[in-house]
């Protein structure tokens, strides 16, 4: 079976800001990844700030090309030019729904855009409302816009909108970091439930190894760049190979008072 | 003669837009006690520390008493909050790269709090920042650079030094780790922990994550609504919560912490 994603030797660098507000100094995000994803199998990539999860995100949607080496989803090539069936087998939820629905429309409208674009056919009004009802909300909200929501609704939207056009993968850039626990908890559940029931493959960017580990069976953790370890996340957890690793679950606070 | 605690609050109310946000809280921290509070968002939880910091935000009322080393803050003018800053309160808010002056260097920033509350010279502040920086574990060169070239874990430090330059009686904190990956978290926690100690400051610290709470706090307050739902010593409160909300919140912070299986 053709793996989901393929990376071979990606590499990306950045400028970043120097010694005065007016100076640029290039920075390596990733240094030769290679990483294999296979289909059927969720994917967590977790690592420290700066160790390259949202870039090796950016490159895996075809956002941006790679300085170096090759990107591949389902064997075919992929960049921002020719990203090939990619934006339609893809659905993505961001970290933050403030910013990443258009205030201006309706969220009705909002579920309903990628439909339109990828010219999904069936009725798109019936679907919108069967995704909201599908994500917990009233589908007579389809027509008030974001600001009228509270951040874990927001994201339950951006989630009803990512799943709209019947994804295979479902990639999450920390789609719980910004929400408070006790929603976090309900957005993790349904989010499990709703990858389970339509069979679709969660690639999940977390620093929240917990979620991972409740969500992914695989874990890839990012350190510097490159791939320190990749694994089942139950085996990886038990018996990190890397430092990297070591460090991630050493960081992990218990809420429990020893 | 029993010390004045560090931080006395008497039936605080806040209200915006004729909305109670903070619904008579009452709260005594004592000298260097550390305290957290916790609660779901649009508790309260940021209104309190505004409140017992001085610096509630325009358009909020408060009434009731918050005295910070025998100052009242509530209703004080500008110049009474200004003594109490520094000496008295500081505070580390959540993201200081909105804290931080973008283009100017960190050392004058450190410095301007130690001028403007301690009379320090220019050449006796520069000496101080080099051991501000130090005690959070930054190299003094730092004082050089400006805070984009810094990560945000190095900015919060930045605040933290900052914060505790004028060594406070009460340090206000509001979740100043939510903005920084786990490994950073937890070693800003560490730098915080130690420095409380060697300082003696008392802590208020706002948090949603019962894992920093339980780091850093000796006691607890839930608020849900504005109203406190539950106190009492962080180990018994997390060990067996009472109210839902408390409930919610540790099964909540659970699915955070892995299961390691051998």
């Amino acid at each position: 079976m053709t793996a989901t994603f393929v990376l071979d030797g990606v590499a990306r660098r950045y400028a970043v800001p120097g010694d005065r507000p007016w100076r640029r100094v290039p920075r390596v995000a990733l240094d030769g990844v290679d990483l294999t994803v296979p289909a059927g199998r969720d994917l967590a990539v977790v690592g420290a700030s700066g160790s390259g999860k949202s870039t090796l995100l950016r490159l895996l949607l075809a956002l941006e090309a790679p300085d170096a080496g090759t990107v591949s989803f389902r064997g075919e090539t992929v960049s921002p030019r020719d990203p090939g069936e990619l934006r339609r087998a893809v659905g993505v939820v961001a970290q933050d729904p403030g910013s990443s629905l258009d205030p201006r429309l309706p969220v009705g409208a909002s579920i309903r855009e990628p439909l339109e674009c990828l010219a999904v056919p069936g009725d798109h009004g019936a679907r919108v409302a069967e995704l909201l009802d599908a994500v917990g909300l009233d589908p007579a909200v389809a027509g008030r816009r974001p600001a009228g929501f509270s951040g874990g609704e927001r994201q339950r939207i951006a989630l009803a909108r990512a799943l709209a056009a019947r994804p295979a993968v479902l990639v999450g850039d920390e789609p719980f970091s910004a929400v408070d626990p006790t929603t976090r908890r309900r957005l993790v559940t349904l989010v499990g439930d709703l990858a389970r029931a339509s069979g679709t493959q969660l690639l999940l960017v977390t620093h929240d190894l917990g979620i991972a580990q409740r969500l992914c069976a695989d874990v890839a953790v990012l350190d510097a760049g490159r791939v320190a370890e990749t694994g089942p996340v139950d085996d990886v957890f038990a018996r990190p190979a890397a430092d990297a690793t070591r460090a991630l679950l050493d960081a992990v606070l218990p809420v429990e008072v020893a | 003669m029993i010390p004045e605690p560090a931080a006395d609050v008497r039936d605080v109310r806040v209200a915006a837009a004729g909305t109670t946000l903070v619904d008579g809280l009452t709260l005594t921290v004592g000298v260097g006690e550390r305290w957290g509070v916790v609660g779901p968002s649009g508790a309260g939880k940021s209104l309190t520390a505004a409140a017992v910091a001085g610096l509630l935000p325009p358009g909020t009322a408060a009434t009731g008493s918050v005295r910070v080393g025998g100052t009242e803050l509530v209703g004080a003018s500008e110049s009474a909050l200004a003594s109490v800053r520094g000496r008295g309160v500081a505070l580390v808010a959540q993201d200081s790269a909105v804290a931080l002056h973008p283009l100017l260097t960190i050392g004058r920033q450190l410095a301007g709090p130690l001028r403007r509350h301690q009379g320090l010279d220019r050449a006796a502040a520069r000496a101080r920042v080099a051991e501000l920086l130090t005690e959070v574990d930054l190299p003094p060169e730092l004082a050089r650079a400006r805070p984009a070239q810094l990560s945000g874990g190095q900015r919060q430090r930045v605040a933290l030094a900052g914060a505790l330059a004028c060594r406070p009686r009460l340090l206000v904190a509001d979740e100043p780790t939510a903005a920084l990956d786990p490994p950073v978290a937890r070693a800003l926690l560490d730098r915080l922990d130690r420095s409380l100690t060697a300082t003696g400051t008392a802590l208020l610290m706002v948090t949603h994550d019962l894992g920093v709470l339980a780091a850093v706090c000796e006691h607890v307050v839930v608020l849900a609504g504005g109203r406190v739902v539950e106190s009492g010593p962080v180990p018994e409160v997390l060990a067996a919560p009472e109210h839902e909300v408390t409930r919610a919140l540790v099964d909540a912070a659970r699915l955070s912490v892995p299961e390691v299986r051998a």
